[in-house]
């Protein structure tokens, strides 16, 4: 391998001049909130206070025997694996789609886009209202064409596919643009060339467009899983109420572990278990992660 | 390096989140302050004008420093008239009065005076006891003021901290009462004679208020969900308490509470007086598609000021027909607390303040009549003022079957409702089968929580099981 020319003393210390600013943010405001974490979860830790009680694994041992953090694990990843799933897929073929229109163009990013940038929070407001079983818009139209809808949020078996619903038209707009951008970027001359050896419609998509933009792909689920594993603020809009009783509600079917964590730290101020979960978060969306770009990067170009 | 960056990301997305959640909000929003007088205690020789009975003030007593003061955005109406008179008493004092908004008002006093920067007195809620009490952010009254609010107010001694001090007492007590909404009422032919005095013949009543098309319910004869408080007084209304003595136990797996609680389901699931689903009780009754609910009296403020024009009504809970009488959750309202990094000086002022608060009538009538309270203050309790207001009536009549049960922890509404009113009601499951797993869940919020009930301490303790 060729190594670069060395750098002069003058621009080394331009260089580090440069990076230290960033690198001290980095550490008060990412680094040491994760170091803090990971400390606290050994302890009883009232933050109101700052007293801290050395519990050892206590926290870890309770998160295990925990069964309604086993019941958000399960929510979490139900949620995450059928709404990056749907999503991605779904987001592929309107790419696909969208990138073979030659006019308005900008008009249909614009329109997939739009839910993206729109308030999380006031967004799943909107939904919660549209949505009530009984006096809401959709199941409004749905009666009028002699449908009987169901019981969207309210409902324990309805409840977490309605959220996964909502994610999906909320963060449409941003997988959808990726594959765009990627789908646009693959050469003209590749695919001719494909389709000149007789790859046209569906082996077209499967053999030359799908690897090309494997990395692409890649990307999209391993953001989008690092996003959904954590996901609380869509649920809090959608389920909550003024008491806070029905949140991550009915019978905690759209209690996330992200969710949890908050409930656990901010409501029952328990910041030593809070933290335990936390880092058991992170280690499964650490694994997650590692697992998804061994698989999805079986050619290195990622 | 590249395969390292994903993880890293992860790590930094995972914990940079939780981690921000927990960094102290710095403060928003601030309000004026007003208002002054002179003097407060309780044994030094008069300068001015004494007010009050046995916690006096003295409007000519010299004081001078600087106090901050919070205190939520909506009450505002009623407190401010407190702060331009203690300002115009204590001219030399300066009053710094910051209204916050009802939903940060909670997540920032803890954190503000934990982080030394927070008020010398605020507002404060019983139900954050445990968070602010015990982990030892607030400053107990002086003995001279609790002796002497022990003459002026009633069950001082029921709100003392597990360390025996008072932090605050109960300004007024409110407890679940019915509310219904006129016009349905009379177009159902119903009149005031027609107010029921059981359950049971409530339950009449609120079939005949139902209002349906087909099998889709149009107006709700009877609205209670989400029920996280209402299912507490299922407890006391079958004549059971809520904890064991040492508060580490749920009390609900009994008969008498199963046949209480299977009467409300019954009223949904059986008489269809309402849907599980159908809009929560407060928003529905607002918009005229339940035509009773069950909530405490501050909701009948919120009625007077959102729909000054809606014609309301409120009658106390009922009885079962097989008890004596009814049995109710006092939710108090209390007193102002005291920060516990208030130095000496600070404290006094503090105190000062508070002083005028208590001594008065005038701010405690206020305080009661826009909240809708029973006033625990002894000099108001034949208040014609308080007695003419229709909520606070109902209150003051039934009062003395109101049972303050404690500081109870906040987590304990969400479980009862996802343990075990949702199961029942969204799922079908059996009381029998959804009690043990609630109990158990709420047993399991109990075990990591420091207090004590006062139901055993209520002067009706004695007919409860």
């Amino acid at each position: 391998m060729k190594r670069g020319k060395s750098l002069t003393f003058k621009q080394t210390l331009f260089a580090w001049s440069a990076v230290i600013p960033c690198f001290i943010v980095i550490c008060i405001f990412v680094l040491s909130p994760i170091i803090q974490t990971f400390y606290g979860s050994f302890f009883n830790w009232n933050a109101l206070t700052g007293k801290m009680t050395f519990n050892g694994f206590d926290n870890y041992s309770n998160a295990f025997k925990d069964p309604l953090l086993g019941k958000t694990l399960l929510n979490t990843f139900y949620l995450t694996f059928f709404a990056v799933l749907i999503k991605t897929i779904l987001a592929f073929f309107v790419a696909m789609a969208v990138s073979s229109v030659k006019k308005v163009q900008g008009l249909y990013r614009s329109i997939f886009f739009l839910p993206t940038i729109c308030t999380m929070i006031a967004t799943a407001y909107v939904f919660r209202f549209l949505l009530q079983p009984e006096a809401g818009t959709i199941n409004g139209y749905l009666a009028a064409l002699g449908i009987s809808g169901p019981g969207w949020l309210l409902d324990p078996n309805w409840a977490m596919p309605t959220v996964i619903l909502f994610t999906i038209w909320k963060d449409f707009g941003y997988v959808f643009l990726i594959f765009l951008a990627g789908v646009q970027g693959i050469s003209k001359d590749v695919v001719e060339a494909a389709m000149i050896d007789g790859a046209t419609g569906f082996k077209k998509v499967r053999y030359v467009i799908l690897p090309l933009l494997r990395p692409i792909t890649v990307y999209n689920v391993v953001t989008q899983v690092i996003g959904l594993l954590q996901i609380f603020i869509s649920i809090v809009g959608l389920t909550g109420d003024s008491s806070n009783a029905s949140t991550g509600g009915p019978m905690y079917s759209t209690t996330t572990t992200g969710l949890y964590i908050y409930q656990q730290a901010f409501i029952s101020y328990k910041l030593g278990y809070a933290s335990a979960i936390a880092v058991i978060l992170f280690v499964i969306i650490m694994v997650f992660t590692l697992l998804q770009i061994k698989f999805g990067d079986r050619k290195g170009d990622f | 390096m590249k395969k390292l960056l994903a993880p890293l990301l992860a790590c930094v997305l995972l914990i940079g989140t939780f981690a921000a959640c927990s960094n102290n909000p710095s403060e928003s929003s601030s309000g004026s302050g007003s208002g002054t007088s002179s003097g407060g205690g309780t044994s030094e020789e008069p300068k001015g004008e004494i007010i009050g009975e046995n916690v006096q003030f003295d409007t000519g007593k010299e004081m001078e420093g600087e106090l901050n003061v919070w205190f939520y955005e909506d009450g505002k109406r009623f407190i401010q008239p407190l702060f331009d008179d203690y300002q115009k008493y204590r001219p030399n004092v300066k009053l710094n009065v910051t209204y916050v908004a009802w939903g940060d008002y909670w997540t920032k006093i803890p954190v503000e005076v934990s982080g030394g920067n927070g008020p010398d007195v605020f507002y404060f809620h019983n139900s954050y006891q445990n968070l602010m009490v015990d982990s030892g952010l607030m400053k107990p009254y002086s003995d001279e003021l609790v002796e002497a609010l022990r003459k002026d107010y009633k069950g001082v001694d029921s709100y003392a901290a597990l360390d025996g001090n008072i932090y605050y007492i109960a300004t007024g007590g409110g407890h679940g009462v019915i509310y219904y909404n006129k016009a349905l009422w009379a177009d159902a032919g119903l009149t005031e004679e027609d107010i029921p005095e059981t359950w049971e013949e409530f339950r009449e009543i609120a079939m005949q208020l139902t209002q349906k098309e087909g099998d889709s319910i149009k107006v709700a004869g009877f609205n209670y969900t989400p029920a996280s408080a209402f299912i507490n007084d299922w407890s006391l209304l079958s004549g059971r308490f809520l904890f064991s003595e040492d508060g580490k136990q749920l009390l609900f797996d009994n008969d008498d509470f199963k046949k209480s609680m299977q009467f409300f389901v019954d009223m949904y699931l059986v008489d269809g007086i309402c849907s599980p689903t159908f809009p929560d009780a407060e928003q529905s009754f607002k918009d005229g598609t339940s035509a009773m609910i069950w909530n405490h009296p501050y909701f009948a403020g919120i009625l007077r000021g959102e729909l000054p024009d809606f014609e309301f009504g409120v009658f106390p809970q009922p009885r079962f027909e097989d008890k004596e009488r009814n049995w109710h959750y006092n939710n108090p309202d209390v007193s102002m607390g005291i920060n516990a990094q208030c130095d000496e000086k600070q404290t006094e002022l503090a105190e000062d303040l508070l002083t005028l608060f208590f001594a008065s009538d005038k701010y405690m009538l206020d305080w009661c009549k826009e909240q809708c309270l029973a006033p625990t203050k002894i000099s108001l309790e034949d208040n014609e003022e308080l007695a003419s207001d229709p909520v606070i009536k109902v209150l003051m009549e039934d009062y003395d079957n109101s049972i303050y049960v404690g500081p109870t922890p906040n987590q304990m509404g969400q479980d009862l409702v996802q343990t075990l009113l949702d199961p029942v009601l969204l799922s079908g499951v059996s009381i029998d089968e959804a009690l043990p797993n609630a109990v158990a869940k709420v047993n399991q919020t109990l075990a990591d929580y420091n207090w004590k009930p006062a139901e055993c301490d209520s002067a009706i303790a004695d007919e409860l099981k």
